[in-house]
């Protein structure tokens, strides 16, 4: 038996092969990672690591010995070059890998700009961009940050912090668009600019003047000029999709289409986290998610299936982020013409926001509100109808708002 | 005074595994970095997951953090007065010798 290989050895790459042993599985796993660095949590790149709040071994997602001791190969410094599904083989620079099974968890890469190649730009996605990006955050240096997004948000909390002054630029009328409600969106704006970030929304980046290879200022499109020391792109990320679609794998979305066993269209090759689309079932649509959440859970199920004890990969979507004190955690995945209620204290800093359509709960959205937070994870999966005038007080624990389907129980 | 502070974990099944950590290393992270199975720690640390529930001795403190008291309320597993979340405790001498028991179920 050829066993496993799995591609990627991040969140979700990992998170298979430990659940493979987990379940029983016994034949040879290979896990393949291109960084040189011992498998990692992403998130603390911008945060707590960025900070310098944790070294990069204590963000380890495993430790030192783990993948021998559990028998996982553990392959770092490799770059897989091919797949090849007639022949069952991985490719590499130095060798080849078969496989009965293969995984691709290749995950997203950090999108370029156009024009924006100079040595004091940076990106953050790998342990090597933070390590950069990390170096250059000297206190009082001028940082500009292009796009208003997850990662650029975190970073400009964590560059306040640290002493530098922070300009945030964002293409879009508001922060976090694609992620958040406007009342969200226009909350977290405030409450950058209070930490003393200068939000430029609605605007693009006109021209940039450099100086002796690097970045000196940048002229946005509203007619603001912003000195800038350095500056970090952070306008979303591209899946990597190379070794599948080179083989024929289908996509949609930019990402590798999944069903809902995780297969590609490619025989034997399975496809999980951020590299992949698929149909979710409560949002009606296919869709590509980058969070740990959609990576550990494909990584789980992805395990299941080759292992023979598979269900249809069904979840409930979840995120955080930390900005400031505000510590944001969201469930599910916004739907067209729904509705949002306001439930807890805004001027306080602690509330849920709560997205509905109809009777039915979509998604929440909190601020300082870990209980909401938790229960609404609980509750997105559950049928029932949900009561939003009965969600807009506090006291009322979310999981007293939804009424169970059908039967109603007396009393 | 060394920095090196040992600790134990007592899994649900009674095993145990003995293990050091560095003053300021969180409870969750000595866990992880010695393979003690129990802890999922999905979120790595940000107090987001509740998936690193340990009852904790008493020489550690019942939870103080609201925050935290909050994420209690819905670990996997049954929560008592000495429930903690490990990546909130961090490492002190006078930890040294404690022994922490791992719930059943973390997720």
């Amino acid at each position: 038996m050829s066993g496993t290989v799995i591609v990627g050895a991040g969140h979700a790459g990992v998170q298979a092969a430990v659940s493979l042993r987990q379940a029983g599985y016994g034949e040879p796993i290979r896990l393949v990672g291109e960084e040189d660095c011992p498998p990692y949590h992403r998130p603390p790149l911008s945060k707590a690591m960025l900070a310098g709040e944790k070294q990069p071994e204590q963000i380890a997602l495993r430790g030192p010995d783990f993948f021998e001791r559990n028998g996982i190969e553990l392959l770092l410094g490799t770059r897989a070059s091919a797949l090849d599904p007639a022949s069952k083989t991985v490719l590499l620079e130095h060798g080849t890998l078969a496989y009965d099974k293969a995984v691709l968890a290749t995950g997203a890469g950090a999108r370029m700009l156009e024009g924006f190649r100079y040595a004091n730009v940076f990106h953050l996605r790998s342990m090597r961009d933070a390590l950069a990006l990390q170096e250059a955050l000297a206190p009082g240096a001028r940082l500009v940050i292009v796009g208003g997004g997850f990662i650029g948000l975190e970073v400009a909390a964590t560059a306040r912090k640290l002493g530098l002054s922070v300009d945030v630029v964002e293409a879009e009328e508001r922060l976090l668009k694609r992620a958040a409600p406007a009342f969200l969106s226009d909350y977290i704006a405030d409450r950058h600019r209070a930490g003393g970030v200068s939000i430029h929304l609605g605007a693009q980046i006109d021209r940039i003047a450099a100086h002796a290879g690097r970045v000196a200022s940048v002229a946005l499109s509203n007619g603001a000029t912003l000195a800038a020391d350095l500056v970090l792109v952070g306008v979303g990320n591209r899946p990597e999709t190379g070794l599948g679609v080179e083989a024929g794998a289908a996509t949609e979305l930019g990402g590798l289409l999944v069903n809902d066993a995780l297969q590609t269209s490619l025989p034997d090759v399975y496809a999980i986290g951020d590299c992949t689309t698929f149909h979710l079932p409560a949002a009606g649509r296919r869709v590509r998610l980058e969070s740990v959440q959609n990576a550990v859970d494909q990584g789980k199920a992805v395990a299941g299936q080759i292992a023979g004890a598979g269900k249809a990969y069904d979840p409930v979507p979840w995120f955080w982020s930390d900005q400031f004190d505000m510590k944001l955690q969201m469930t599910g995945l916004s739907l067209a013409g729904s509705e949002i209620t306001v439930r807890g204290d805004v001027e306080r800093g602690s509330f849920s926001l709560i997205e509905t359509l109809g009777e039915r709960l979509v998604a929440v959205y909190s601020v300082n509100a870990v209980a909401d937070h938790m229960a609404s994870r609980r509750l997105a999966g559950e049928p029932g109808r949900f009561d939003r005038s009965a969600a807009a007080d506090p006291d009322t624990p979310l999981k007293a708002c939804l009424a169970p389907p059908a039967v109603r129980r007396a009393g | 005074m060394t920095d090196e502070i040992n600790i134990a974990f007592r899994t649900a099944e009674g095993e145990t595994f003995r293990v050091s950590g560095l003053r300021g290393a969180t409870v969750m992270e000595t866990a992880i970095r010695n393979d003690v199975p129990g802890i999922e720690a999905e979120c790595g640390g940000a107090c987001a997951c509740a998936t690193c529930h340990v009852y904790a001795p008493e020489i550690v403190g019942e939870a103080t953090d609201e925050y935290e008291q909050d994420m209690l309320d819905f670990t996997a597993d049954e929560r008592r007065p000495n429930s903690r979340l490990s990546c909130q405790i961090e490492l002190e001498p006078s930890m040294e010798g404690a022994v922490f028991d791992l719930p059943g179920v973390q997720v």
